[in-house]
């Protein structure tokens, strides 16, 4: 049987992935801070909510109207985005801090009740927070994941690294659970910042090895495979 | 169908419930079975708060649970300065059938309670940033269940 994709609609990225996203699979966005790890996952629905998909973004932190405006001013573009919000196929919505029993609360009735196909927690650093010991976390998150690869969801999970440097990172605990990790990068070169792009794993799937530029448009992110990033 | 059970004034049977709790855990794991009680909670809540409205949902979440058996339930809202964030209601429950059924517990067992709860708020208000917590529980030696109801800030 054809293994099912969910398309990113990230110019560039699909092509990096073969397809798109195994459908149902959770991954992990991962990088340094500033890099777009949350406008990543935001692209992720907005793509869906253009193909008549409900989608939910819970934020652990930042409050829903002030990641509303981020959105807007980082792309501009995107005419139908408020619009995505109001009629509820963009659900933006913050939980509980230190209460994990009112987040799984909340998604499992975005996904039963309000038929969200397409999910982004923001961010599992501060989730890691709501536990005191790695291990706690690790169970947790693995039975978080393992609830959700039961029903029809694509989740992206963001993370954030300490660093950009590539021979720095570490490996976090949900680095592990996760089917897929795509890591962003804001790197240097002559004298200047440049963003890049790598997919470090997507389980089921064959995908691009090589670190890709990206940059930010009015209309959203690109990823230009193929081309150097140094 | 506790919503139709109180119509019909039919009651929840306390042994059903207690051997489906034991056989969901053993099957599917304390995590999965726990979702699974919450999510037929909160598609029963979800229907009991069909034809409510904001005013009357407190009232209709107690007399839906006396009337199922599941235990018996007040509510009344929380003493002034003991509230978290901006509460909803305090649903007090004595003789919870689910925290009866539990065998050795060591955190609130009563998910199906909670999920009705919850879910009838969410429902009615349309509102998704409404965390129910069950702050004690008869399973854990308390003398009833405690529910606390509040919104989540944004």
């Amino acid at each position: 049987m054809a293994l099912e994709r969910v398309k990113t609609g990230i110019s560039g990225l699909d092509s990096m992935l073969k397809g798109g996203i195994p459908k149902r699979h959770h991954v992990l966005i991962a990088g340094g801070p500033g890099t777009g790890k949350t406008t990543m996952a935001m692209e992720f629905l907005y793509h869906g909510a253009q193909e008549g998909e409900t989608c939910a973004f819970i934020s652990l932190e930042e409050k829903p109207e002030r990641i509303i405006e981020n959105i807007s001013s980082t792309f501009p573009g995107w005419k139908d985005f408020k619009k995505f919000v109001k009629e509820e196929r963009i659900i933006i919505t913050k939980a509980e801090k230190w209460n994990f029993e009112h987040l799984v609360d909340m998604i499992q009735s975005f996904i039963d009740h309000k038929g969200v196909t397409r999910l982004a927690i923001d961010s599992s650093t501060l989730l890691k927070m709501y536990f005191t010991s790695k291990l706690e976390f690790r169970r947790k998150l693995y039975e978080l994941m393992d609830f959700l690869a039961g029903v029809d969801c694509t989740m992206f999970l963001t993370a954030e690294l300490p660093t950009s440097d590539r021979t720095m990172m570490r490996h976090g605990v949900e680095q592990f659970v996760a089917d897929g990790i795509i890591i962003l990068y804001n790197l240097e070169k002559a004298e200047k910042r440049v963003r890049a792009i790598e997919i470090l794993k997507m389980r089921g799937t064959d995908h691009a090895r090589e670190l890709a530029p990206m940059k930010f448009s009015p209309n959203g992110i690109e990823v230009f495979e193929g081309e150097k990033v140094y | 169908m506790i919503a139709m059970a109180s119509k019909k004034n039919r009651k929840v049977d306390a042994v059903f419930l207690t051997l489906y709790k034991r056989a969901s855990r053993r099957m599917f794991g304390d995590f999965q079975s726990e979702r699974l009680a919450v999510a037929v909670g909160e598609a029963l809540g979800r229907e009991l708060a069909m034809g409510s409205s904001a005013n009357q949902i407190v009232q209709d979440i107690v007399e839906c649970i006396n009337a199922s058996g599941l235990g018996s339930m007040r509510a009344e809202k929380p003493p002034k300065g003991v509230e978290r964030y901006d509460p909803i209601s305090n649903f007090y429950v004595k003789d919870s059938i689910e925290a009866q059924e539990s065998e050795k517990a060591d955190k609130p067992v009563c998910q199906i309670l909670r999920g009705i709860i919850r879910g009838a708020l969410a429902q009615v208000y349309h509102q998704e940033n409404i965390a129910v917590k069950e702050t004690k529980c008869a399973a854990l030696g308390e003398k009833e269940c405690v529910f606390e109801a509040y919104w989540v800030p944004m």
